[in-house]
């Protein structure tokens, strides 16, 4: 009996241990390559003739509709047909499932996983420091960094080792609604000291939020601190601070958070900021009812195909706004983060770092072209159908030299969750700048 | 079939796969948790044993995590005092027989059946300070003073969520309330009513103490479902504003998915769970003595 039991409970577990890791997950359709592919030329021959070998490869544009996926499945069928001899499993999750997925994964050894979509700086740190991801300098070949924009790989590089190459970039944008800044008799601002005038005279406009903030959605109400402290503290600090090799005690930074508290006060969020979470603060924005939005620059692509969008030729992309005599007006944030990574477990390290590679820069190249974000490589793209409001904020970005990260991507995740909560509670009525400063240096300073 | 059961080991072979699935799913998580919780751990790095200091910081270090607690205590209260009441009522109403009794017990029975994502939703609709119904109708009566913004309010924040908690699982208890009413035998009543007891006597005198095992299942429901809350306050405030209305769930899984904190994360399950077993056992002590009196009835 007892035996029995014993053989049971293994076999029990094992099953338990395939489903978990089959579990959860959605099979892409873009598992086998087009029967064309046999045919001849030269290299695929040669790949024919080679082992044939499966790729796992995880990503989190788990939805059909998404331009992102859109861009990869085309991609990875190209990259099969090139290949013959390699197969691409690639599997999705959403987001926040995706995220705890890969966590999950890699507090083992992540044996399904070859290639995977990650965030580059604090998030890949982690991993870099608990030896879990392969660095690729030896796959990168000289024609490879050469087509690679200088300036872009920050995020990627650990040690003098790069981990990974840039996708693509974002672009913090003060999104205008030009038609509610006229009606208000406000001007379009450049300064903060303008911002407040602006929020003061649009708070006045019945049913408008003047700058929407979202602030629900932590990394909402993160943006517009930083943003501001962006202004205050200059690019060049923030990032010693968020790379840990400065303390987080620039008096800027209490700047930023008493500035927030002002607008705050001054209504520029409307009456209940907390209570308005990312996506109905963009609807907001598209459906006419707020003159501001600070987002990334992704958000171009909603203004314009969103369907319930009013204000496709109403809007005006706007840097953050400058703090008088303070800050660079070249400094940025926004930056290259996401990217495909390579687990150092993988059976197959040479295959997965090329495919790797290819994957950045063919997802740099679609995003461009689909209006998404900005490539990081130089290899050739058509802009013919990128929307008139991207366009304006691509000349933004040529301005732009120094950049900062969203610092919740930038900082290890539990200083990056302290952060994000700290600046939601400036949202509030008893929003304390001193107590939210305190609890950054608590935990950022080490 | 007396002969199949009577057989210790046919018992043992039915039982086998029901428990090795409970060890499997249940018990080896949860040691596995209980020993995550002696380590710092990031959930990728090492493993570093710190002993018990993940549960002292529990209650030292962790300024949100007592408040947590409270208010956990509230909901427990509020399930309690205000949801248990109002289920047996129904139930005693409902199982006396009244005009479209199954219409009634469906219709109570309706929240339970909805996913709480939806009822998040729902209730978020409701309490949203612009255009959420409970503030158009303060509107409409013109009481503006009242109008107020529930959900995004420190000190409202967290009452807000516990009212469709409560109200969620008011038709689940009147349910099981219902059948326990309908299970007692009718011989009671007759007997009562031909000694003359009124209404209120019938339900003070026999039906309560009849029904004690039964209120009892409920309480321990009620109690351990608020203690380990999670879904509603999640969906509708997130444990904001400014970490007002978190529960230890909230904490925990902020801590174990948002921040990479396993160790620590673990701890708190871990604690969630003890706290829901020692609930449960001081529970059935306390019924246990009414349990008596029902036996002796």
């Amino acid at each position: 009996m007892k035996l029995t039991l014993k053989r049971m409970a293994a076999v029990l577990m094992a099953t338990t241990m395939v489903l978990g890791s089959v579990g959860c997950a959605s099979k892409d359709t873009t598992e086998k390559a087009p029967e064309s592919t046999k045919e001849a030329s030269a290299e695929k021959q040669a790949g024919a003739l080679a082992e044939k070998i499966t790729l796992n490869v995880w990503h989190q544009w788990a939805n059909d509709t998404n331009e992102l996926r859109k861009i990869y499945d085309a991609a990875a069928a190209k990259y099969m047909e090139a290949h013959p001899n390699v197969t691409l499993n690639t599997q999705t999750l959403d987001s926040e499932a995706y995220k705890t997925k890969i966590g999950t994964e890699f507090s083992g050894k992540a044996a399904g996983i070859d290639v995977f979509y990650y965030w580059g700086a604090g998030k890949a740190k982690k991993l870099v420091d608990a030896d879990k991801l392969l660095p690729l300098d030896e796959y990168i070949t000289d024609e490879v960094r050469a087509k690679v924009r200088p300036g872009t790989t920050q995020a990627f590089e650990f040690d003098g080792k790069t981990y990974s190459l840039p996708m693509f970039s974002w672009y913090m944008t003060l999104f205008c609604n030009q038609e509610l800044f006229d009606k208000a008799g406000a001007k379009l601002p450049t300064t903060y000291d303008e911002l407040l005038q602006a929020v003061e005279k649009l708070s006045k406009l019945d049913g408008v939020t003047p700058l929407i903030g979202g602030a629900k959605d932590g990394w909402n109400a993160g943006f517009i601190y930083e943003a501001l402290a962006l202004r205050e503290v200059g690019a060049e600090n923030i990032n010693k601070m968020l790379k840990g090799e400065a303390n987080f005690d620039d008096p800027g930074y209490a700047e930023a958070a008493k500035k927030l508290v002002e607008l705050n006060k001054a209504g520029a969020f409307g009456k209940n900021p907390l209570e308005t979470p990312h996506p109905d603060a963009d609807a907001a924005f598209v459906g006419g009812t707020a003159a501001m939005r600070l987002m990334g620059s992704w958000f171009a692509n909603q203004v314009y195909a969103d369907k319930a969008s009013v204000v496709q030729d109403k809007v005006v992309a706007l840097n953050i706004p400058m703090i008088d005599g303070k800050g660079s007006a070249t400094d940025y944030a926004g930056g290259f983060i996401e990217s495909f990574y390579v687990n150092k477990n993988t059976q197959y390290a040479e295959e997965a770092a090329k495919f790797a590679i290819y994957i950045n820069e063919e997802m740099g190249k679609g995003a461009h072209e689909t209006g998404t974000g900005f490539t990081g490589w130089t290899t050739p793209v058509d802009e013919s159908n990128l929307n008139p409001l991207f366009v304006q904020i691509s000349k933004l970005v040529n301005e732009g030299q120094n950049s900062v990260l969203a610092w919740d991507t930038a900082l290890e995740p539990n200083a990056a969750s302290i952060h994000l909560e700290q600046v939601q509670s400036l949202f509030t009525s008893s929003g304390d700048p001193e107590k939210v400063i305190e609890a950054h240096k608590e935990a950022i300073n080490k | 079939m007396d002969k199949v059961l009577s057989s210790k080991r046919y018992i043992a072979l039915f039982v086998v796969p029901a428990f090795l699935i409970f060890i499997a799913f249940a018990i080896i998580p949860l040691i596995v948790t209980g020993v995550y919780s002696f380590f710092e751990y990031d959930g990728a790095g090492e493993k570093i044993f710190i002993g018990f200091q993940n549960y002292i910081d529990l209650f030292v270090k962790d300024e949100y995590f007592i408040k947590a607690l409270l208010n956990t205590l509230i909901l427990a209260g509020a399930s309690i005092l205000i949801q248990l009441p109002i289920s047996l009522t129904i139930a005693l109403i409902l199982a006396k027989g009244v005009k479209g009794e199954k219409f009634f017990r469906t219709v109570y029975f309706v929240p339970v059946v909805i996913s709480s994502m939806v009822i998040g939703q729902l209730w978020l609709k409701v309490f949203n300070s612009q255009y959420g119904l409970l503030n158009v109708v303060i509107r409409f009566f013109g009481a503006k003073d009242f109008e107020y913004s529930w959900l995004s309010n420190e000190s409202t924040a967290f009452l807000t969520t516990v009212v469709p908690s409560v109200w969620q699982y008011i038709g689940y208890h009147m349910l099981i309330l219902y059948a326990g009413i309908k299970s007692i035998s009718s011989d009671y009543y007759e007997a009562a009513q031909i000694d003359g007891a009124n209404n209120f006597q019938v339900a003070s005198k026999i039906t309560m103490p009849l029904l004690a095992p039964v209120i009892k299942t409920c309480t321990v429901f009620a109690l351990v479902g608020s203690l380990r809350a999670f879904d509603l306050v999640y969906i509708m405030t997130g444990g904001g504003p400014n970490r007002a209305s978190e529960v230890p769930a909230t904490l925990m899984y902020n801590n174990l998915f948002r921040r990479g904190l396993y160790g620590y994360g673990s701890a708190q399950a871990f604690f969630i769970v003890i706290e829901c077993i020692v609930v449960s056992i001081i529970v059935n002590r306390i019924f246990k003595k009414s349990e008596n009196n029902a036996s002796a009835i």
